[in-house]
């Protein structure tokens, strides 16, 4: 990092002076937690120096150390350490702050808005965006990746508190396109029942082409498909202990979004039940009952038990449950 | 179907003299043109611009193939358990398409946005009659539609014309051109011999306004038909993709029922039958760049050949009720099904093909080819 002046000396200053409202260069939004921080300055005060810049009326505005500033203001601090430089550019200590940031764990949405700092406010091209400060935020280098990081970036801050709190990106960057209400619809459930991230996805997935679905298009829909599938009637049900209410929600809405297989897979579950088939005994039908191959395996201790289930095999091979079975394929 | 007008047109070198670069320039007076070494270095420039797949294809690129032209059908490669293969071939002249139809799986398949038309239409030539004269008892049905629609840019290209004369002195191969469009005008007055099928893919008007942007209405595609079965051509039909939708019984029906009315029986060569086929990424896309479609919100799972269906009963369903339109308007004309496994072949059909070299050959059967069957 090449500085034009040489460093300046370190000096303390008085955190009155300190105008902590200018973000302009701030990469860490202003609403992340900084309790562990907070403590630590509590104990030993501020160890690293704030970086400052020179603002009007005799304000000194922050380059890098937001947090520090914050946790020294609920620490009472009334000075704090620091290095004002008079001729950087913002440029300049924006890509300071950067590669000091890059040293440590980035979250994503500091990466996401570093972009959009680096897009909007820098004009950096997007070329230069993905060759170089991708890389430097250590995440790969692709369009792909960089229009994930500037769409999350841009998202509104409830979103991204969302995020920080266990939503996945890549979820809530869909979920934006929903209405408010909506939204919160689905925030309420993630709070609710706290499920990780694959189960999020296939909840939401289903929520969003039920909705899609729905006709007439625009508000109600969610609520309409929440209702017709049974789900709210499952969520309301105080109980149900809250991973069995999670998990009958998602069959709700499985049963809404695919009628079909969901009969199919009824009818499969009630054929078995009907040959009551020992539990040594294993019948698997292909996924989705795509394919023409009923799996049977079974397992056993000894020639008699061996013998004993050919034979129940060969009783369950002539019940018309298992020609009914092999329909289903 | 809107015709289409690049742009912008890029020129290899190579190809400047080439009977099909001269036809586009000449059609094409005021488009700019750029000549280029290699189009290949277009690869990166796409990369780092990163155009929308509509810009991408306002560009139209003319450009030698470097490889083999003459492929087995891609449906060939999941053949066996997966699916039953027909025993097709397919040439590439070109590559992207610009009508746009919201289920294309050209939209995630190529890596290259532009619209490719390759120029060397000898080497073509002399790669099939090479192919054709070392296998002469093999019976070769050769389309030209897997990677982009056989004649949407004939009235830019004129490709069909030297591949239709071509095909006409060959014993043992036939040649099918499958589009959307209507351009048949340069297939009028060619010496075919019988062995040039155009078919259409078709789907119910109401399937066409909603998906199948830019594509000749099917008024048109079905007037195209009949003007080529004046012509003496055989012609088919693919119901490809079949998609369900309520009312679709009547739909299907109503256009099964339109074709037999309109083209006689004994001038349809085949009738294929698929549905809707997804992969992953290509209905995350689809939801993206046409939120309307309801299409990715079918009842599809995922089958065992990676891509998302309609659950098997409701293919079934489909299938078997459009093979029983068609087998009582004309109960000679062969149907079979694209894509599918032996199981869906045994329920629509009551068996699978036991021998796919068989079915191929059936398929080839219906026109004259003197190739042994």
């Amino acid at each position: 990092m090449i500085f034009l002046e040489p460093p300046p000396a370190l000096e303390a200053v008085e955190l009155a002076r300190i105008d902590g409202s200018d973000e302009t260069l701030a990469i860490t939004p202003d609403w992340f937690p900084i309790d562990r921080l907070a403590a630590s300055v509590r104990d030993v005060g501020v160890v690293t120096p704030l970086h400052l810049q020179p603002a009007p009326a005799g304000k000194l505005r922050i380059a890098m150390g937001f947090r520090r500033y914050r946790a020294a203001r609920e620490a009472g601090l009334r000075v704090v350490p620091a290095l004002v430089w008079s001729r950087a550019s913002d440029w300049q200590l924006f890509e300071r702050a950067l590669a000091e940031k890059a040293a440590g764990p980035f979250h994503d949405l500091e990466r996401a808005r570093a972009l959009v700092k680096l897009r909007e406010q820098f004009e950096v091209r997007e070329d230069a965006l993905i060759e170089r400060y991708l890389p430097l935020l250590s995440t790969s280098s692709s369009r792909y990746r960089l229009r994930f990081f500037l769409r999350l970036g841009r998202l509104d801050e409830a979103m991204q508190r969302a995020v920080h709190s266990g939503l996945d990106p890549e979820t809530a960057l869909r979920l934006a396109a929903w209405t408010v209400a909506e939204r919160q619809l689905f925030l309420d459930l993630l709070e609710r029942y706290e499920p990780g991230r694959n189960r999020q996805r296939e909840l939401f997935d289903l929520l969003d082409d039920l909705r899609s679905g729905e006709r007439p298009r625009g508000s109600g829909a969610l609520d309409r498909v929440w209702d017709a599938s049974g789900a709210r009637k499952v969520d309301e049900d105080a109980r149900t202990v809250r991973p069995l209410r999670f998990r009958r929600i998602l069959e709700c809405l499985h049963r809404l979004r695919r009628p079909h297989l969901s009969r199919h897979q009824d009818q499969y579950r009630r054929l078995k039940g009907e040959l009551k088939v020992p539990p040594q005994i294993r019948l698997q039908v292909p996924p989705y009952f795509e394919g023409d191959l009923l799996s049977v395996s079974f397992s056993c201790r000894n020639p008699a038990e061996f013998r004993h289930l050919v034979g129940r095999l060969e009783e369950m091979a002539v019940r018309p449950e298992l020609g009914r079975i092999f329909e289903l394929l | 179907m809107v015709a289409y007008t690049p742009d912008r047109i890029y020129v290899e070198r190579c190809v400047t003299d080439s009977w099909i670069t001269r036809n586009v320039l000449r059609r094409l007076p005021s488009t700019p043109v750029e000549w280029l070494e290699d189009s290949r270095t277009l690869l990166s420039e796409s990369r780092r611009r990163s155009p929308s797949p509509a810009a991408a294809k306002r560009s139209l690129v003319l450009a030698r193939h470097k490889g083999r032209f003459f492929k087995d059908c891609p449906a060939s490669q999941s053949r066996g358990e997966r699916n039953v293969c027909c025993n097709y071939f397919v040439v590439n002249y070109a590559s992207n398409c610009h009508m746009e139809c919201s289920y294309c799986y050209l939209q995630t398949h190529l890596n290259f946005p532009y619209l490719v038309v390759y120029a060397n239409h000898t080497d073509l030539i002399q790669e099939l009659e090479t192919r054709f004269e070392s296998h002469p008892k093999t019976p070769f049905r050769v389309g030209t539609g897997e990677l982009a629609d056989s004649l949407a840019l004939d009235p830019l290209t004129r490709y069909s014309v030297p591949l239709v004369e071509f095909f006409s002195g060959c014993d043992n191969a036939i040649l099918e051109f499958k589009t959307k469009s209507d351009c048949v005008d340069n297939l009028m007055g060619l010496d075919h011999g019988g062995r040039t099928v155009v078919s259409w893919s078709i789907n119910p008007r109401a399937v066409q306004a909603s998906e199948e942007h830019r594509t000749a209405s099917v008024e048109r595609r079905l007037k195209a038909a009949e003007r080529c079965v004046r012509e003496g051509y055989r012609v088919g039909f693919h119901l490809d993709p079949m998609i369900h939708y309520s009312g679709w019984e009547r739909d299907y029906e109503d256009l099964v029922d339109e074709v037999f009315r309109r083209i006689p029986a004994e001038s349809v060569s085949w009738i294929s039958l698929g549905s809707l086929r997804l992969s992953a990424e290509l209905r995350a896309f689809m939801r993206s760049r046409f939120p309307r479609s309801g299409l990715p919100l079918g009842e599809l799972v995922p089958v065992p050949d990676g891509k998302l269906r309609y659950f098997w009963p409701i293919r079934v369903r489909m299938y078997r009720s459009t093979v029983e339109w068609v087998r009582t308007r004309s109960p000679k004309t062969p149907v079979y099904l694209c894509m599918e496994r032996p199981g869906v072949w045994s329920k629509v059909f009551a068996q699978a093909p036991p021998d796919e070299k068989r079915l191929g050959r059936r398929l080839a059967g219906s026109l004259p080819v003197t190739a042994a069957r």
